[in-house]
């Protein structure tokens, strides 16, 4: 077996999962190969090393740290999150318009005279919409009459002049 | 109560993959807050120390891609374990020491998902399975990321007794 494929099972090797005739050929393989042993020396040596390397104590401030983050802080920065989010900034920005002017009419001390300028602003525009629509009511006939005139053209048009023989 | 059972293996999983004090003390926060935000998303069937540790190493490793952050040396491990038990043989002890101090660097240059499966394996002790749930791979992938780990660490063990030293 190539060194290569020593190597891919020394770590099964080192954790005791080869079955007994993988070990035997591994085993087999470093009485007659230095480096691979070599190689297994240092494999052990680095998890022997790994294994004594302790926890370590964090700084005695980051328990209170963690312990100071607020639940209900944290709840009310999550809903805050989406209404931060750049998606929602034309609804906030509708919203906050739409608020305004409530609240301008609300605290207005003439309420008649808004409503009467509501109005009449309503029935221009919708005067306004009237007279579009009529427009292009008669703007649709015109193309007709147009269409018509040009089809009438083409059919006396004799296209190679026959005719005239 | 989750921070007094859970923020020391948290600090010491970040402490591990960044190697530095500092850096894990700011991740930590930052991971308790994720975590309290995704507490509503925990699955109760599932074993919360494996969902908590799979959180911090999406989140470790999510902050080293997005930063492209690589510190050039790691904090003395020497330094922040005072408790660190010595050998009775003085010669023995620095040999120990110097191969810490090795592999400690070493884990430095290891590619993050390596880094990860060999500190869970390796530092903190767990089964290839436990690491398997963590880091949401096959336990076949695991397998190979901490042969692979290994490998490279036995190699710059080597380079350094040989005098090549890159660390």
């Amino acid at each position: 077996m190539s060194c290569d494929k020593i190597q891919d099972l020394l770590s099964p090797y080192l954790d005791g999962e080869l079955d007994s005739s993988g070990r035997a050929e591994v085993d087999s393989h470093l009485d007659t190969c230095p480096d691979c042993a070599d190689l297994l020396a240092r494999l052990r040596t680095a998890m022997n090393a790994f294994a004594a390397f302790p926890e370590v104590e964090p700084a005695v401030g980051l328990s209170l740290k963690l312990e100071a983050i607020p639940v209900r802080a944290r709840r009310f920065r999550l809903r805050f999150d989406v209404l931060l989010r750049p998606a929602f900034q034309p609804v906030l920005a509708a919203a906050a318009g739409f608020l305004l002017l409530a609240g301008i009419y609300l605290v207005s001390p003439d309420k008649g005279l808004i409503n009467r300028t509501i109005s009449r602003q309503f029935h221009r525009s919708l005067g306004s919409v009237e007279k579009i629509y009529v427009q292009a009511g008669s703007l649709t006939d015109r193309l007709g009459e147009y269409a018509n005139t040009i089809f009438a053209s083409a059919k006396s048009i004799n296209p190679i002049g026959r005719g005239k023989d | 109560m989750l921070v007094d059972l859970y923020s020391k293996k948290v600090f010491n999983m970040a402490f591990q993959f960044t190697g530095s004090f500092q850096e894990a003390e700011d991740m930590t926060q930052d991971i308790f807050i994720k975590l309290y935000r995704s507490l509503d998303k925990y699955d109760l069937g599932r074993n919360f120390t494996a969902w908590l540790l799979s959180l911090a190493k999406n989140y470790l490793i999510d902050e080293y891609r997005r930063t492209k952050w690589e510190k050039k040396s790691r904090d003395d491990f020497e330094d922040h374990a005072p408790t660190l038990a010595g050998s009775d043989n003085p010669e023995s002890g620095l040999a120990e020491e110097e191969t810490r101090r090795v592999l400690w660097a070493g884990l430095n240059r290891l590619p993050a998902e390596i880094r990860i499966a060999v500190i869970l394996k390796e530092l903190q002790g767990k089964s290839y399975e436990e690491v398997a749930e963590i880091a949401g791979a096959p336990v076949g992938t695991i397998k190979s990321r901490v042969n692979r780990g290994r490998l490279q660490l036995a190699q710059i063990l080597k380079d350094d007794k040989e005098g090549n030293h890159e660390l």
